[in-house]
Protein backbone atom coordinates (compact mmCIF):
# COMPACT_ATOMS: atom_id res chain seq x y z
CA UNK A 1 0.00 0.00 0.00
CA UNK A 2 1.04 3.58 -1.01
CA UNK A 3 1.67 6.27 1.44
CA UNK A 4 -0.67 7.97 -0.18
CA UNK A 5 -3.39 5.46 0.20
CA UNK A 6 -2.41 4.63 4.16
CA UNK A 7 -2.78 8.68 4.98
CA UNK A 8 -6.30 8.73 2.77
CA UNK A 9 -7.25 5.64 4.53
CA UNK A 10 -6.29 7.61 8.23
CA UNK A 11 -7.38 11.04 6.86
CA UNK A 12 -11.27 9.67 6.17
CA UNK A 13 -11.28 7.13 9.86
CA UNK A 14 -10.55 10.56 11.88
CA UNK A 15 -13.49 12.13 9.63
CA UNK A 16 -16.04 8.96 10.35
CA UNK A 17 -14.60 8.97 13.89
CA UNK A 18 -15.25 12.59 14.43
CA UNK A 19 -19.16 12.32 12.74
CA UNK A 20 -19.45 8.89 14.57
CA UNK A 21 -18.75 11.25 17.95
CA UNK A 22 -20.46 14.05 17.02
CA UNK A 23 -23.82 11.97 16.24
CA UNK A 24 -23.49 10.09 19.50
CA UNK A 25 -23.52 14.07 21.43
CA UNK A 26 -26.69 15.52 19.94
CA UNK A 27 -28.23 11.69 20.56
CA UNK A 28 -27.09 11.58 23.78
CA UNK A 29 -28.27 15.10 24.46
CA UNK A 30 -31.74 14.31 23.27
CA UNK A 31 -32.44 11.77 25.21
CA UNK A 32 -31.41 13.52 28.31
CA UNK A 33 -33.87 16.27 27.10
CA UNK A 34 -36.34 13.51 26.63
CA UNK A 35 -36.10 12.13 30.11
CA UNK A 36 -36.13 15.86 31.39
CA UNK A 37 -39.48 16.40 30.02
CA UNK A 38 -40.65 13.01 31.25
CA UNK A 39 -38.96 13.98 34.81
CA UNK A 40 -40.63 17.42 34.84
CA UNK A 41 -44.10 15.60 34.00
CA UNK A 42 -44.08 13.95 37.32
CA UNK A 43 -42.71 17.30 38.78
CA UNK A 44 -46.16 18.23 39.65
CA UNK A 45 -46.98 15.24 41.07
CA UNK A 46 -44.21 15.25 43.15
CA UNK A 47 -44.97 18.78 44.80
CA UNK A 48 -48.48 18.07 44.69
CA UNK A 49 -48.16 14.97 46.65
CA UNK A 50 -45.73 16.91 49.22
CA UNK A 51 -49.38 19.16 49.28
CA UNK A 52 -51.28 16.83 49.89
CA UNK A 53 -49.13 15.22 52.70
CA UNK A 54 -49.05 18.39 54.23
CA UNK A 55 -52.38 19.08 54.58
CA UNK A 56 -52.79 15.34 56.42
CA UNK A 57 -50.12 16.46 58.65
CA UNK A 58 -51.88 19.66 60.01
CA UNK A 59 -55.52 17.69 59.94
CA UNK A 60 -54.41 14.86 62.08
CA UNK A 61 -57.85 15.24 63.92
CA UNK A 62 -59.64 15.02 60.96
CA UNK A 63 -57.97 12.22 60.18
CA UNK A 64 -58.74 10.45 63.19
CA UNK A 65 -62.57 11.08 62.93
CA UNK A 66 -62.23 9.41 59.61
CA UNK A 67 -59.93 6.55 60.56
CA UNK A 68 -60.18 5.39 64.25
CA UNK A 69 -58.18 3.12 64.14
CA UNK A 70 -55.08 4.82 63.07
CA UNK A 71 -51.93 5.76 65.67
CA UNK A 72 -51.89 9.47 64.83
CA UNK A 73 -48.72 9.88 66.10
CA UNK A 74 -47.02 6.37 63.99
CA UNK A 75 -48.79 8.14 60.86
CA UNK A 76 -47.23 11.71 61.63
CA UNK A 77 -43.50 9.94 61.60
CA UNK A 78 -44.94 8.15 58.42
CA UNK A 79 -45.93 10.86 57.00
CA UNK A 80 -42.88 12.84 57.99
CA UNK A 81 -40.57 11.04 56.25
CA UNK A 82 -42.60 10.24 52.79
CA UNK A 83 -42.14 14.25 52.72
CA UNK A 84 -38.88 13.92 53.46
CA UNK A 85 -38.41 11.52 50.71
CA UNK A 86 -40.35 13.57 47.79
CA UNK A 87 -38.18 16.65 48.80
CA UNK A 88 -35.17 14.84 48.39
CA UNK A 89 -35.96 13.82 45.40
CA UNK A 90 -37.63 17.49 44.33
CA UNK A 91 -34.22 18.52 45.30
CA UNK A 92 -31.60 15.98 43.09
CA UNK A 93 -33.67 17.09 39.93
CA UNK A 94 -33.67 21.10 41.03
CA UNK A 95 -29.69 20.62 41.66
CA UNK A 96 -29.58 18.93 38.12
CA UNK A 97 -31.58 21.80 36.66
CA UNK A 98 -29.05 24.24 38.10
CA UNK A 99 -25.99 22.77 36.83
CA UNK A 100 -27.03 21.29 34.16
CA UNK A 101 -25.22 23.38 30.85
CA UNK A 102 -27.66 22.53 27.63
CA UNK A 103 -24.97 24.37 25.69
CA UNK A 104 -21.44 22.70 26.77
CA UNK A 105 -19.02 23.30 24.88
CA UNK A 106 -15.59 21.83 25.56
CA UNK A 107 -12.37 22.28 22.74
CA UNK A 108 -12.88 17.94 22.44
CA UNK A 109 -15.75 15.85 21.23
CA UNK A 110 -15.32 13.25 23.29
CA UNK A 111 -15.33 15.62 26.59
CA UNK A 112 -19.05 16.58 25.46
CA UNK A 113 -19.76 12.88 25.00
CA UNK A 114 -18.57 12.31 28.50
CA UNK A 115 -20.17 14.96 29.97
CA UNK A 116 -23.39 14.48 28.58
CA UNK A 117 -23.34 10.72 29.04
CA UNK A 118 -22.45 11.72 32.66
CA UNK A 119 -26.15 13.52 32.83
CA UNK A 120 -27.93 11.36 30.89
CA UNK A 121 -27.31 8.59 34.09
CA UNK A 122 -27.79 11.21 36.34
CA UNK A 123 -31.30 12.29 35.36
CA UNK A 124 -32.00 8.68 34.41
CA UNK A 125 -31.37 8.14 37.95
CA UNK A 126 -33.85 11.11 38.85
CA UNK A 127 -36.17 9.37 36.73
CA UNK A 128 -36.71 6.34 39.10
CA UNK A 129 -35.91 8.57 41.96
CA UNK A 130 -39.23 9.93 41.17
CA UNK A 131 -41.21 6.97 39.72
CA UNK A 132 -40.11 5.38 43.20
CA UNK A 133 -41.05 8.35 45.37
CA UNK A 134 -44.67 9.05 43.76
CA UNK A 135 -45.62 5.04 43.75
CA UNK A 136 -45.17 4.78 47.34
CA UNK A 137 -46.54 8.47 48.45
CA UNK A 138 -49.42 7.62 46.20
CA UNK A 139 -49.65 4.11 48.24
CA UNK A 140 -49.97 5.95 51.01
CA UNK A 141 -52.65 8.67 50.15
CA UNK A 142 -54.61 5.76 48.89
CA UNK A 143 -54.06 4.07 52.01
CA UNK A 144 -54.96 6.79 54.47
CA UNK A 145 -57.52 8.29 52.25
CA UNK A 146 -56.68 11.85 50.49
CA UNK A 147 -56.84 15.15 52.44
CA UNK B 1 -72.74 54.86 -11.28
CA UNK B 2 -75.96 54.31 -9.86
CA UNK B 3 -74.60 50.59 -9.25
CA UNK B 4 -71.72 51.53 -7.26
CA UNK B 5 -74.50 53.96 -5.11
CA UNK B 6 -76.06 50.19 -4.65
CA UNK B 7 -72.95 48.37 -3.54
CA UNK B 8 -71.68 51.23 -1.21
CA UNK B 9 -74.62 51.24 0.38
CA UNK B 10 -75.25 46.83 0.23
CA UNK B 11 -71.50 47.03 2.14
CA UNK B 12 -72.16 49.67 4.59
CA UNK B 13 -75.41 47.81 5.57
CA UNK B 14 -73.19 44.75 5.78
CA UNK B 15 -70.62 46.52 8.08
CA UNK B 16 -73.40 47.65 10.37
CA UNK B 17 -74.65 44.18 10.80
CA UNK B 18 -71.30 42.86 11.57
CA UNK B 19 -71.17 42.03 15.17
CA UNK B 20 -67.79 42.48 17.20
CA UNK B 21 -65.71 39.71 16.79
CA UNK B 22 -65.08 38.00 20.27
CA UNK B 23 -63.45 35.58 22.15
CA UNK B 24 -64.95 32.57 24.15
CA UNK B 25 -65.04 32.63 28.11
CA UNK B 26 -62.73 29.70 29.18
CA UNK B 27 -64.46 29.44 32.47
CA UNK B 28 -68.54 30.21 32.45
CA UNK B 29 -71.00 28.81 34.32
CA UNK B 30 -74.91 28.62 33.85
CA UNK B 31 -76.48 27.65 37.30
CA UNK B 32 -80.43 27.17 37.62
CA UNK B 33 -81.33 29.31 40.46
CA UNK B 34 -85.72 29.32 41.50
CA UNK B 35 -86.98 33.17 42.29
CA UNK B 36 -90.44 33.61 42.70
CA UNK B 37 -90.83 29.88 42.11
CA UNK B 38 -89.63 30.17 38.71
CA UNK B 39 -86.36 28.46 37.49
CA UNK B 40 -84.04 31.08 36.03
CA UNK B 41 -81.03 30.41 34.46
CA UNK B 42 -78.03 32.63 35.43
CA UNK B 43 -74.32 32.80 33.82
CA UNK B 44 -71.41 33.46 36.08
CA UNK B 45 -67.83 33.94 35.06
CA UNK B 46 -65.19 32.65 36.86
CA UNK B 47 -62.09 35.14 37.73
CA UNK B 48 -58.14 35.11 38.80
CA UNK B 49 -58.07 35.62 42.52
CA UNK B 50 -56.52 38.59 44.08
CA UNK B 51 -52.90 37.42 44.98
CA UNK B 52 -49.60 39.02 46.84
CA UNK B 53 -46.41 37.95 44.50
CA UNK B 54 -43.08 39.48 44.13
CA UNK B 55 -41.54 40.58 40.99
CA UNK B 56 -38.05 40.83 39.54
CA UNK B 57 -37.47 44.15 41.66
CA UNK B 58 -38.33 42.34 44.92
CA UNK B 59 -41.63 44.49 44.79
CA UNK B 60 -44.64 43.26 45.67
CA UNK B 61 -47.46 42.50 42.87
CA UNK B 62 -51.30 42.01 43.06
CA UNK B 63 -54.30 41.78 40.85
CA UNK B 64 -54.73 45.43 41.32
CA UNK B 65 -51.44 45.67 39.35
CA UNK B 66 -53.32 44.28 36.29
CA UNK B 67 -56.20 46.46 36.52
CA UNK B 68 -57.45 48.24 33.20
CA UNK B 69 -55.27 45.78 30.95
CA UNK B 70 -55.54 42.42 29.46
CA UNK B 71 -52.74 40.13 30.23
CA UNK B 72 -50.99 37.07 29.27
CA UNK B 73 -50.15 34.42 31.83
CA UNK B 74 -47.23 31.60 32.02
CA UNK B 75 -45.20 29.04 34.23
CA UNK B 76 -41.50 28.80 33.98
CA UNK B 77 -38.35 28.18 35.39
CA UNK B 78 -35.53 29.89 34.39
CA UNK B 79 -33.53 26.73 34.53
CA UNK B 80 -35.57 25.10 32.31
CA UNK B 81 -33.11 24.05 29.17
CA UNK B 82 -36.50 22.80 26.72
CA UNK B 83 -40.15 24.10 26.55
CA UNK B 84 -39.68 27.62 28.40
CA UNK B 85 -36.86 29.04 26.26
CA UNK B 86 -38.91 28.55 22.96
CA UNK B 87 -42.11 29.15 24.91
CA UNK B 88 -40.60 32.66 25.71
CA UNK B 89 -38.57 33.21 22.56
CA UNK B 90 -41.99 33.73 21.38
CA UNK B 91 -43.68 35.39 23.85
CA UNK B 92 -40.64 38.07 23.86
CA UNK B 93 -42.70 38.52 19.92
CA UNK B 94 -45.50 39.06 21.14
CA UNK B 95 -44.46 41.39 24.55
CA UNK B 96 -41.76 43.58 20.79
CA UNK B 97 -45.48 44.21 19.31
CA UNK B 98 -47.26 45.42 22.27
CA UNK B 99 -44.47 46.85 24.40
CA UNK B 100 -45.19 50.35 24.39
CA UNK B 101 -49.36 49.64 24.84
CA UNK B 102 -50.01 50.20 28.89
CA UNK B 103 -53.36 48.05 28.06
CA UNK B 104 -51.37 45.35 27.74
CA UNK B 105 -49.31 42.94 30.42
CA UNK B 106 -47.77 39.57 31.11
CA UNK B 107 -47.38 37.47 34.49
CA UNK B 108 -44.58 34.85 34.22
CA UNK B 109 -44.60 32.55 36.88
CA UNK B 110 -41.92 30.78 38.10
CA UNK B 111 -43.02 27.02 40.05
CA UNK B 112 -38.76 26.63 40.78
CA UNK B 113 -39.32 29.09 43.94
CA UNK B 114 -36.80 27.51 45.69
CA UNK B 115 -34.01 28.76 43.19
CA UNK B 116 -35.47 31.30 40.98
CA UNK B 117 -35.71 34.33 43.63
CA UNK B 118 -36.22 37.60 42.24
CA UNK B 119 -32.84 38.59 41.57
CA UNK B 120 -32.45 35.49 39.69
CA UNK B 121 -35.42 36.72 38.37
CA UNK B 122 -34.27 40.13 36.98
CA UNK B 123 -30.99 38.51 35.70
CA UNK B 124 -32.85 35.95 33.84
CA UNK B 125 -35.82 39.33 32.23
CA UNK B 126 -32.48 41.58 31.35
CA UNK B 127 -30.95 38.81 29.08
CA UNK B 128 -34.25 37.87 27.70
CA UNK B 129 -34.05 41.91 26.88
CA UNK B 130 -37.21 43.35 29.10
CA UNK B 131 -36.98 47.05 29.18
CA UNK B 132 -40.61 48.01 30.31
CA UNK B 133 -42.57 46.87 33.53
CA UNK B 134 -44.78 45.77 31.80
CA UNK B 135 -43.74 42.20 31.95
CA UNK B 136 -43.56 41.04 35.80
CA UNK B 137 -41.77 37.93 36.72
CA UNK B 138 -43.24 36.50 39.77
CA UNK B 139 -42.76 34.72 43.00
CA UNK B 140 -44.41 33.46 45.87
CA UNK B 141 -44.37 30.55 47.79
CA UNK B 142 -45.12 26.99 46.69
CA UNK B 143 -48.38 26.50 47.63
CA UNK B 144 -49.43 29.33 46.26
CA UNK B 145 -47.67 29.55 42.43
CA UNK B 146 -49.89 26.02 42.53
CA UNK B 147 -52.53 26.76 43.59
CA UNK B 148 -52.74 29.69 41.01
CA UNK B 149 -52.06 27.49 38.35
CA UNK B 150 -54.16 24.32 39.26
CA UNK B 151 -57.24 26.17 40.98
CA UNK B 152 -57.35 28.63 38.11
CA UNK B 153 -54.88 29.60 35.17
CA UNK B 154 -54.81 25.83 34.24
CA UNK B 155 -58.05 24.40 35.13
CA UNK B 156 -58.93 24.55 31.37
CA UNK B 157 -55.67 22.57 29.77
CA UNK B 158 -55.55 19.97 32.91
CA UNK B 159 -56.88 17.30 30.15
CA UNK B 160 -53.04 17.85 28.75
CA UNK B 161 -51.37 17.88 31.99
CA UNK B 162 -49.85 14.30 31.46
CA UNK B 163 -48.14 15.81 27.92
CA UNK B 164 -44.59 16.30 28.64
CA UNK B 165 -43.77 18.30 30.79
CA UNK B 166 -46.45 18.63 33.04
CA UNK B 167 -48.95 21.70 33.67
CA UNK B 168 -46.39 23.86 35.17
CA UNK B 169 -44.12 23.17 32.49
CA UNK B 170 -45.92 22.08 28.99
CA UNK B 171 -45.89 25.88 27.49
CA UNK B 172 -49.11 27.00 27.86
CA UNK B 173 -49.87 31.18 27.61
CA UNK B 174 -53.45 32.01 29.05
CA UNK B 175 -54.94 35.28 28.05
CA UNK B 176 -56.78 36.87 30.52
CA UNK B 177 -59.06 40.04 29.95
CA UNK B 178 -59.73 43.25 31.70
CA UNK B 179 -62.43 41.91 33.93
CA UNK B 180 -59.56 38.74 35.22
CA UNK B 181 -61.87 36.55 33.21
CA UNK B 182 -59.89 34.32 30.92
CA UNK B 183 -60.39 34.03 27.00
CA UNK B 184 -58.04 32.16 25.89
CA UNK B 185 -54.87 29.30 25.81
CA UNK B 186 -52.30 29.21 23.93
CA UNK B 187 -49.75 26.58 23.36
CA UNK B 188 -46.65 28.99 23.77
CA UNK B 189 -43.77 26.65 21.61
CA UNK B 190 -46.24 26.37 18.51
CA UNK B 191 -45.78 29.59 15.83
CA UNK B 192 -49.25 29.42 15.02
CA UNK B 193 -50.47 29.00 18.35
CA UNK B 194 -48.53 32.23 19.49
CA UNK B 195 -49.83 34.12 16.22
CA UNK B 196 -53.47 33.62 17.00
CA UNK B 197 -52.39 34.43 20.57
CA UNK B 198 -52.12 38.11 19.20
CA UNK B 199 -54.54 38.21 16.78
CA UNK B 200 -56.89 37.15 20.09
CA UNK B 201 -55.32 39.91 21.93
CA UNK B 202 -56.26 42.93 19.40
CA UNK B 203 -59.36 41.72 19.30
CA UNK B 204 -59.84 41.63 23.41
CA UNK B 205 -58.32 44.97 22.79
CA UNK B 206 -61.64 46.67 21.04
CA UNK B 207 -63.78 44.90 23.19
CA UNK B 208 -65.79 47.29 25.44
Amino acid sequence: MSIRKTIAIFIISIALASCQSKENVETIKAETMKIHDIVMADHNKIVNNQMKLDTLLNNLPTLKLKNPEIDTLAEKTNIKLIIADLVKAEDSMNDWMHKFDADYKPTEHIDALSYYKHELARISAIDKMYKAELKKSDDYLQKIGKP
Amino acid sequence: MRNLFAIIIVFTLCSCNTEPERLPFMQMEVVENVVDGKTVQDTTFRTIPDFKLYNQDSTVVTLKDFDNAIYVADFFFTTCPTICPVMHRNLLMVYKKYEHNNQVKFASHTIDVKYDKPSVMKAYAKKLGIRTKNWEFLWGTRDEIYALAERNYMVYTKEEAQAPGGFAHQGYLILVDKHKRIRGAYDGTVDEDVHKLMADMDILLKEK
